[in-house]
């Protein structure tokens, strides 16, 4: 029932986005319904915990309902939501952390990791991984690793230098290695010959 | 082994790149929450715009139609004829024989001074008094079949002989008066005395017929005009009003504060207050008033009294407390100097004990209350506001009776606060109340019922019930949303 009412979803998504531009409810509901999911899993990942990242979508949801307006229909449409998301967690993070800089530490080599204990690990613990990094790693790493951007473009979003934001990136991926072979208890060397 | 870095990117987007999870079902409430919140600031923001833009509007139509007082003339010009035209009939009637010289005297008359003037009317004047000329010679030529025949001469050839000259004498009078206008625009405006030049020679190549015409058709729009104008009298309303009103106090607060609060009254206060209406007709239906109203607003709080001899007739001897009243007793806050209060519509900040009050050390652990205020004092809070109404009427009934349903919206200013303790040793202030809000807004609705006493003056007695859009306090404990029913009541003048 629900997935017909997903496949239904998908096939009027352009219907129901005339329709939440109208400011009708039920359009707006049925999007939120929709994209809510992977959205709330994109916040996940900009976030230090649930509370935070609820926020974040609730924000960047307000954003989607106020300027559906002005989307053009030429891109994806989850593509645009995804990128309000990400500046509604970029905005907290300016708003929250710009004032505290984070101490920048020299890139150190941690336990290395095999490829195998990550492939058994589940998205939910490295999402708990993910979240326990310094802010301004996590928003590094996301903004590198996930969407995408180059040094330059997060040097220019989060108002650091592409120096600091290279050097973030590299402490960021030495804590996820270190934690997640912590977490596992299990020293990658085991598995090399 | 994970050595390269884009190995460790790719593990973690491969996990957490297309990772969904449900959000917890409130936050879609909390979303839409806040979208009516935004939706209803809107909507507030929105009217209080139309507010103001009517505002304007309404000093716009004020100035444009003080700029119109001297279109007034057009009926006085009108007056001045009639009389004429009445003047000439009765001469008329009186010698039937000389009414076609006299008819046309004053026009040869006039159209000689036309002439001098150089004004194309001249030429016209002339052109039917020469066309005329044969029928005056015949009357004097032929008395005798004048007198035999002065039943029919008198009603088929004066009547056309009169119109003639009616019109004539209506046109020479009105370009005297036109000419006479002219020439005091001439000195005040030499642009308009540049204008002036233009329509003369315009009126010079005109045809006669042509300026005749156009001279009728100007009057005829003018005349009705001036009856568009007495047909609806209102234009502008100016209302002295009464307002008797009483408030009921609605109000709310968090269990918290209302543990340690005083015991609101629920007896309603008849308040009065008044003010100046202006009011405009914008069409025979619709009407825009607004104008300055003072108001008063109250809640009173006391102590609950009962009867000690029903509680402690275990303790004491019979009859010892019979007739006895007692009083609870209010918590107050006693903090850094400041006595506190708490009331139905705020905390209500003592400055000055009254009189019959003790203060006691609080016998019991009351939430932040270390206070006892031994009284039997009634307290009233006392808000004054200066309102500014909105209101758009709509005239259901419009005859000597008339009768408008209206709605709109005030904006309240408070102007004064005032707490105050009523006893056996009289009323007095002893403080004020925290945290109110300086501007406020409600909503009226009701229904406007006026009584003509003479063209002008009009009897108004309109029941309105109004409601606050907001708390009247800013305190977050207390929501003090009265709605006051009144009867405004007064007297209106129209111009």
């Amino acid at each position: 029932m629900i997935l017909t009412n997903f496949e239904w979803i998908l096939k009027d998504l352009r219907q129901l986005i005339i329709d939440s531009v109208a400011g009708k409810s039920k359009a707006q509901a049925q999007l939120y319904q929709y994209l809510a999911p992977k959205m709330y899993g994109v916040c996940l990942r900009y976030s230090k915990d649930e509370t935070e990242a609820e926020d974040n979508l609730q924000e960047g949801f307000l954003k989607v309902f106020e300027k559906i307006g002005s989307f053009r229909h030429e891109g994806s449409f989850e593509g645009w939501v995804r990128r309000i998301m990400v500046n509604a967690a970029l905005e907290r993070y300016r708003k929250n952390h710009l004032m505290h800089p984070v101490e920048d530490m020299g890139v150190f080599d941690g336990p290395e990791l095999n490829e195998q204990i990550i492939s058994e690990m589940s998205a939910k613990d490295l999402m708990k991984i993910i979240n326990e990094l310094p802010p301004r790693y996590r928003m590094v790493f996301n903004l590198y690793v996930f969407e995408g951007f180059n040094h330059k473009e997060i040097a220019e979003e989060m108002k650091i230098s592409v120096g600091t934001s290279k050097s973030n990136l590299a402490r960021a991926r030495a804590i996820l290695q270190d934690k997640v072979v912590k977490v596992f208890g299990e020293i990658a060397n085991n598995y090399s010959a | 082994m994970i050595k390269d870095n884009n190995q460790l990117d790719d593990l973690f987007r491969s996990k957490l790149d297309d990772f969904e999870q449900e959000p917890p079902a409130y936050v879609w409430s909390r979303i839409q929450e806040q979208q009516a919140g935004n939706k209803r600031r809107m909507l507030f923001f929105y009217l209080k715009g139309a507010g103001v833009a009517a505002a304007v509007l309404l000093a716009f139509l004020l100035g444009w139609q003080l700029q119109q007082q001297p279109e007034n003339l057009a009926p006085v010009l009108t007056d001045h004829q009639v009389q004429s035209d009445e003047k000439t009939s009765q001469s008329e009637s009186s010698d039937s024989a000389t009414d076609t010289k006299e008819g046309t005297l004053p026009i040869q008359e006039s159209t000689s001074a036309e002439q001098s003037s150089g004004l194309a009317f001249a030429e016209s004047g002339r052109g039917k008094s020469a066309a005329e000329k044969p029928e005056t010679i015949d009357s004097n030529n032929t008395i005798e079949f004048q007198i035999t025949a002065n039943a029919d001469a008198s009603s088929h050839g004066r009547q056309l002989d009169t119109e003639d000259s009616e019109n004539r004498k209506q046109e020479t009078q009105q370009f005297q008066l036109l000419r006479l206008l002219h020439l005091e625009l001439d000195d005040s405006f030499k642009e308009q005395a540049q204008l002036a030049d233009l329509r003369r020679k315009q009126r010079e190549t005109a045809t006669q017929f042509n300026t005749f015409e156009q001279n009728q058709i100007e009057e005829n729009a003018r005349l009705l005009a001036a009856n568009r104008m007495s047909e609806s009298p209102a234009g502008w309303q100016l209302g002295a009003m009464l307002t008797p009103g009483v408030s009921v106090n609605q109000s709310s607060q968090s269990q918290n504060y209302a543990s340690s609060m005083a015991i609101p009254d629920s007896k309603d206060k008849l308040q009065v207050g008044g003010g100046i209406s202006i009011e405009y007709k914008t069409h025979k239906r619709w009407s825009v008033q607004s104008g300055v109203y003072y108001s008063k607003l109250g809640q009173t709080s006391s102590n609950q009294s009962f009867q000690p001899e029903a509680l402690y007739s275990d303790v004491v001897s019979d009859g010892a407390l019979r007739g006895e009243v007692a009083y609870f007793n209010t918590a107050v806050a006693v903090k850094s100097g400041e006595m506190l209060m708490n009331t139905a519509a705020g905390v209500v900040a003592i400055d000055r004990l009254p009189t019959n009050a003790r203060l006691s050390s609080g016998f019991e652990t009351l939430a932040a209350d270390d206070g006892i205020l031994l009284t039997q004092t009634e307290f009233e809070q006392q808000f004054e506001y200066i309102e500014i109404p909105l209101i758009l009427r709509y005239q259901l009934i419009d005859a000597t009776f008339e009768l408008q349903v209206l709605g709109g919206l005030n904006t309240s200013v408070l102007v004064g606060n005032n707490a105050y303790a009523n006893s056996e040793y009289g009323n007095e202030r002893i403080g004020e109340t925290r945290d109110m809000n300086a501007v406020n807004y409600s909503t009226s609705f009701g229904f406007g019922l006026g009584y003509g006493l003479s063209n002008k003056i009009s009897l108004h007695v309109e029941p309105q019930l109004r409601y606050f859009m907001g708390s009247l306090n800013s305190n977050s404990n207390v929501s003090f949303k009265p709605y006051t029913i009144g009867v405004y009541t007064g007297l209106s003048y129209q111009f």
